[in-house]
């Protein structure tokens, strides 16, 4: 059963035009139709996130206390809170709140984890080992919990909220970051970079880095919708971000505390943020088989 | 299996769990002392208690005295670690800021089994209908039966807790069909309708991991030489399922359980605030709410701890049933 | 004389993809005596495993016998209910596999596992299977058996799982063993071993087997006859003999240079050029024409059929006595 490339060994003469790795990337994650949908609704979000502003038909803290508490209508698609605030913008706005800590929590966590690896993985011995079972117990330990604890003494804004998520979830990246540099520490051209007096820090920007691009865009990918839930989280027990800056959490924790008389407020939010988290993962899925698909055409 | 190396390799386990505590423990304690904007600072306890005292007056500064002598903050950080830990080791975590009255032990006691009924049952419920469901997908990959379990897999593991209990909710306990209690607890034994939410809450999130980890080794197995190696020896298709394939699947499923009850112990913080339960998850988030440091770190320690053991009890089970792994610290 | 143990006519398998049919078996017939051993050689893709495992109804639920006949002391498998074709696994045909680490059950004990085609059937007592298992395992060469019928295949080496394999295979005393590339996943050294052992448990019970190998070497040295498998078709069909000494199919000379120096040890041992065709479509012509170097138009339009060049020896060429010419051209020289 095996597939002919020739039948004979004149070989054809005509050769496919060279496809760039993007081209060779988007065709491979094209047959998932999971992922494309993903990526399509990731678009969406992050052009919801930029433009913000100009989409929302109030500002998220425009209060009308005389429209308090109002059910979905053609004004107020998504209704009113407990200050006439309209529920759609809230809910607009917050996506931008999430785009900004997702990116910016695990973009944080990234760095830091990066730091670390690559340190453990490009020096080894005992900053190897003591730096991979301080990364050992971080994640024995439910991260969350740690940031939970973090984010009420930091106080309760965006940046307090990122800066805490990004120091309690750094471990997985470091992790990944330190396998990918040894992996590559004994390739040969690293080898023989190093042979030609390369310092340390050039190895890694130069060689390391284009190297783990694909899976680190694969954690990434997961990442967010971890920090967005993280965040979320936070915030239905009382510690994530305040109002009135809306965020996910916000949002639906101000549902679950008026699920009975007003079930429509905790509605949207949740289905779009539920819609969201699957998007990123549906994307996540989609990139980590064209990363993984190694030898395939 | 059991003897001197696996004695062994239980002090190994045990002594890396007391040490990941510890290094837990002080980076938490150095975190709520020096984070900027916020330390042990007696202002914050100091809004827990009483209500209307001048804040410069010699009163306020007496209590708030009284208050770091009795907490021990006025000591050194180290110390209070120190004291913190020898004390712990004992399981006896002193008084909360909220109720100088009542010692957390005695708070931990009274909570802990309420969340290990909610956990277990929920653990137990994803065991029952999960691995059926990974099992049938399995067997009939690619099927319509496999896309369904595999699409509610996804959904299950990505979705929160929080937000699976809003779903339940205002399905079950709503305007439409108010068939369920929203939450509560009735002492000293809770009623079954009360349960029913919130465990199955807590089990959406593992029956999807099980059930989608089932159906991957149902199916890896299936395509693995053994098989037709039993097969070719006339062996009737029941008895390949059941005494071959089955067998084999379905011990790495033991391993995929600790992370779901890490998952569940984690989640309970959630579900115990949303269902108005007083468990472990309960005292955490209230504890949050009220900066009440010494309960917070307890209680993160209790559901910490539980997550380390689960993780044990896995890997000492999964060693017991597959022949081939030798247990190593 | 009487009718031969196994004889297979026009055996035509094919698997349904997504992609199209893939045509696996196009076609094969042979007989096999009692006791006798017939080596099928061929490139991987050449159908040779499927062809074995078709035959027991062991291949993927997407593969299909679409015609033909398989006839075993007379009585076809291929018509036989999924009942039947179990009672013949096992009691009448013992199978053994390429890989000895993937093709035991890893968490079974080895001793259960060979006696399970005993127990299944009520055949004898736990106690006497076990001692049976036992025996066998002596048999094929395991050192402290009794002790051994409790490990786990984990505990073994490659060859000695091999070993128990074989064990396992003949623990009813079937009349033929299907060897489907028994030695392709050893160490050379274990290979001769094993090859070996199977010989002597042949003599001794007098059970058939048919060898599937890649490898011409192995097959040469093992089996009386061997049937040349290219494009799911059998190309030559003759005695070891006949075919070192006397090839009649480009293909199988092809083989031989590359593999091997008997008789043609003058020229350097060369490759065969060009790919094995795709299984996904059928050939009008002969399906080795495009790597031929005999080849004419005849053999691009016209099939050829397997007709006797000698006694006991077939080959489906067109050009078979140039062929044959050849081969004796280079022995004499």
């Amino acid at each position: 059963m095996a597939v002919s490339k020739t039948l004979s060994p004149t070989a054809v003469d005509t050769v496919p035009q060279p496809e760039t790795l993007l081209q060779v990337f988007w065709r491979r994650y094209r047959r998932n139709t999971m992922a494309v949908i993903g990526l399509v609704l990731v678009i969406i979000f992050i052009l919801i996130a930029i433009f913000a502003p100009w989409i929302a038909p109030y500002h998220y803290n425009d209060q009308n206390l005389r429209n308090t508490w109002q059910p979905p209508s053609a004004e107020h698609i998504f209704g009113t809170d407990d200050l006439g605030r309209d529920q759609l913008s809230r809910v607009i706005y917050a996506v931008r709140t999430a785009a900004i800590v997702g990116l910016g929590a695990s973009a944080l966590s990234l760095l830091i984890g990066a730091v670390i690896g690559s340190i453990s993985g490009m020096r080894g011995g005992w900053t190897d080992t003591i730096l991979m079972r301080l990364v050992e117990i971080f994640n024995s330990f439910p991260a969350i919990l740690l940031a939970v604890i973090l984010a009420t003494n930091l106080g309760q804004s965006v940046t307090t909220i990122v800066i805490a998520l990004a120091i309690t979830g750094w471990a997985g990246y470091a992790r990944l970051i330190r396998g990918q540099v040894l992996a590559l520490k004994n390739q040969e051209y690293v080898h023989a970079a190093r042979t030609l007096g390369a310092s340390e820090q050039h190895v890694i920007t130069k060689y390391v880095l284009p190297n783990i691009l694909g899976p680190i865009a694969v954690a990434l990918s997961f990442g967010i919708p971890y920090a967005m839930i993280a965040e979320a989280g936070l915030s239905v027990i009382g510690v994530g971000i305040r109002p009135p800056e809306p965020s996910w959490g916000n949002l639906i924790q101000l549902g679950i505390n008026k699920m009975r008389g007003f079930p429509y407020l905790a509605i949207w939010p949740t289905l779009l943020f539920s819609l969201t988290l699957l998007a990123f993962t549906w994307f996540g899925d989609g990139l980590q088989e064209i990363f993984n698909a190694k030898g395939e055409r | 299996m059991l003897g001197l190396s696996f004695l062994i390799f239980l002090i190994k386990r045990f002594a890396m769990m007391a040490i990941s505590l510890v290094v837990i423990i002080s980076i938490s304690y150095t975190l709520l002392r020096y984070a900027p904007g916020n330390y042990l600072d007696t202002q914050r306890a100091y809004q827990t208690m009483s209500t209307q005292i001048n804040q410069n007056s010699e009163a306020y500064r007496v209590q708030r005295a009284l208050f770091e002598e009795r907490y021990g903050l006025n000591k050194p950080l180290y110390q209070q670690i120190w004291v913190y830990i020898s004390k712990a080791a004992t399981f006896k975590f002193g008084p909360s800021f909220q109720t100088p009255s009542v010692l957390i032990e005695d708070m931990v006691r009274e909570r802990l089994p309420r969340t290990l009924i909610i956990v277990l049952l929920g653990i137990g419920l994803a065991l029952v209908v999960g691995i059926p469901m990974g099992v049938l997908a399995g067997f009939r990959r690619n099927t319509w039966i496999d896309y369904i379990v595999t699409g509610f897999s996804m959904i299950g593991q990505v979705v929160p807790v929080y937000v699976l209990a809003i779903m339940l909710i205002l399905i079950f306990a709503g305007r439409v069909w108010n068939i369920l209690p929203g939450g509560g607890w009735s002492t000293p034994t809770p009623k079954p309708q009360e349960l029913i939410l919130p465990v199955l809450t807590l089990a959406l999130g593992p029956i999807a991991g099980i059930a989608r980890f089932t159906r991957n080794q149902v199916a890896e197995t299936m395509s693995q030489e053994f098989i037709r190696t039993a097969r070719s020896k006339g062996v009737p298709e029941q008895l390949v399922i059941m005494r071959h394939a089955l067998r084999n699947s379905l011990i790495p499923v033991v391993t995929t359980t600790a992370p779901q009850i890490a998952y569940a112990l984690v989640g309970s913080v959630w579900i115990e605030s949303i269902f108005r339960i007083p468990g472990i998850g309960q005292l955490f988030a209230t504890a949050l709410a009220a900066r009440d440091y010494p309960l917070m770190i307890t209680s993160v320690v209790v559901l910490a701890l539980g997550v380390m053991l689960a993780n044990l009890l896995a890997d000492i089970l999964y060693s017991v049933l597959d022949p081939r792994i030798k247990l190593e610290a | 004389m009487s009718i031969p143990l196994l004889e297979v006519e026009d055996v035509w398998v094919e698997f349904k993809r997504p992609g199209g049919t893939v045509h696996a078996v196009n076609g094969i017939s042979f007989k096999l005596e009692a006791g006798e051993s017939l080596g099928i050689v061929g490139e991987s893709g050449s159908g040779k495993s499927v062809a074995m495992l078709s035959l027991l109804g062991l291949i993927a639920r997407n593969g299909r016998v679409v015609r033909g006949s398989a006839k075993l002391n007379g009585e076809d498998l291929l018509k036989m209910s999924q009942q039947e074709l179990r009672e013949v696994r096992g009691r009448d045909v013992g199978m053994i596999f390429q890989d000895p680490m993937t093709s035991l059950n890893p968490i079974m004990r080895i001793g259960k596992q060979i006696t399970e085609s005993m127990l299944i059937r009520r055949l004898y007592s736990p106690e006497e299977a076990r001692a049976r298992g036992i025996e066998l395992l002596r048999r094929v060469g395991i050192q402290n058996p009794e002790q051994r019928f409790d490990d786990y295949p984990y505990q073994f080496s490659g060859g000695m799982r091999q070993r128990v394999m074989i064990a396992l295979a003949l623990a009813l005393n079937p009349q033929l063993l299907v060897a489907d590339e028994p030695t392709t996943a050893l160490d050379v050294t274990v290979q001769a071993q094993v090859l070996s052992l199977l010989d002597d448990l042949r003599k001794e019970i007098g059970m058939a087997m048919i060898m599937i190998t890649h490898d011409l070497g192995v097959a040469t040295n093992h089996c009386k006859r061997i049937a040349v498998m290219y494009a799911g078709e059998i190309v030559e069909l003759a005695t070891v003999e006949q075919l070192v000494t006397n090839t009649a199919h480009p293909y199988a000379l092809g083989l031989m240079e590359s593999t091997m120096e008997i008789g043609h040890g003058k020229t350097p041992i060369q490759p065969i050029p060009g790919m094995p065709p795709s299984a996904m479509t059928l050939h009008t012509g002969c399906p080795f024409a495009p790597r031929c170097r005999f080849v004419t138009e005849r053999c691009r339009n016209e099939k050829p059929v397997l007709r006797q060049v000698e006694a006991d020896h077939t080959v489906a060429c067109h050009h078979a006595d140039e062929v044959m010419h050849h081969v004796a051209e280079q022995v004499h020289v």
